[in-house]
């Protein structure tokens, strides 16, 4: 098994990509803020990297199903107040890394709670899209 | 319109594969490994056990919101709160190996009765080796 990023023909880029750009190091940025984005990526890549080793069944507290959702998710928190999410699923020898949002711990805002839906029926469109052309990925390097 | 090249240039970054080329990565990254595994431990064994993150939480002086974050693998603990888990959980050394990736006495012996040529993955095995060697 190995990890891949869906990578949206129509969008032309990785939506977990895009995600993650944001914790990619700046040169202005201080030492205690690279250090920061490197903590989180590490962590996403070793959960990523844990759950490619149990060939992408859900393990959980690490990764477990969406309700509702036919994949998976990678819980990882950012903060006190936010958990990254990461939506991910199996496909013959791929673990495909869909789509990744930021979750705040306390939402009941209405605006909040149709926000992320909107992502989870999103992200499902991501999946049925790449069952139909598996070869919209690029590799997890 | 620097700023549009700038967005579509990251578009095509992969963040992870860039941080990798960091100093601190790999430290980080071998320290989420630890955490990650024990967090399965714990989660594993605590429910074995038939507990709640409540009732464990309970138990060993802590909050239910620390349970909570350490089977997420998302929090560093101390050796107190370490040893109140180990205390809790009736850990025994396979499971500290299994954590920590280390050799347990088994592995010792095992490693012990191999020929010389035989070389094992792990630079730790290595280090018992040697220290078998040596103590002939």
């Amino acid at each position: 098994m190995r990890a891949v990023y869906y990578m949206d023909d129509s969008l032309g880029f990785c939506p977990i990509k895009i995600y993650l750009a944001q914790y990619i190091k700046k040169e202005r940025d201080k030492s205690k803020e690279k250090n920061y984005k490197d903590n989180i990526l590490s962590n996403i890549d070793a959960k990523i990297k844990f759950v490619v080793e149990h060939s992408g069944l859900p393990i959980p507290p690490i990764s477990c199903p969406l309700r509702g959702y036919s994949y998976f998710e990678i819980k990882h928190r950012k903060n006190k107040n936010i958990v990254i999410r990461i939506f991910y699923f199996r496909h013959k020898d791929k673990i495909v890394l869909l789509n990744a949002l930021e979750k705040p711990d306390n939402y009941d805002k209405t605006k909040e709670i149709k926000k992320i839906d909107k992502q989870f029926k999103i992200t499902e469109e991501y999946k049925n899209k790449f069952i139909l052309n598996p070869k919209l990925y690029e590799e997890y390097q | 319109m620097k700023n549009i090249n700038k967005k579509i240039k990251n578009k095509n970054i992969d963040a992870i594969a860039e941080a990798r080329k960091g100093k601190r990565f790999q430290q980080y990254s071998k320290d989420a490994t630890s955490r990650i595994r024990l967090a399965v431990e714990i989660y594993n064994t605590r429910n074995s056990m038939g507990l709640s993150q409540q009732v464990l939480a309970k138990q060993i002086g802590s909050t239910q919101k620390i349970i909570s974050r350490v089977e997420n693998g998302d929090m560093n603990i101390g050796i107190s709160l370490l040893n109140r888990f180990i205390e809790k959980l009736n850990f025994n050394s396979d499971t500290l190996a299994r954590i920590f990736n280390c050799g347990i006495p088994y592995h010792f012996i095992e490693i012990k009765t191999n020929t010389k040529d035989e070389r094992s993955e792990t630079q730790h095995e290595e280090a018992l080796i040697f220290t078998a060697q040596t103590n002939k």
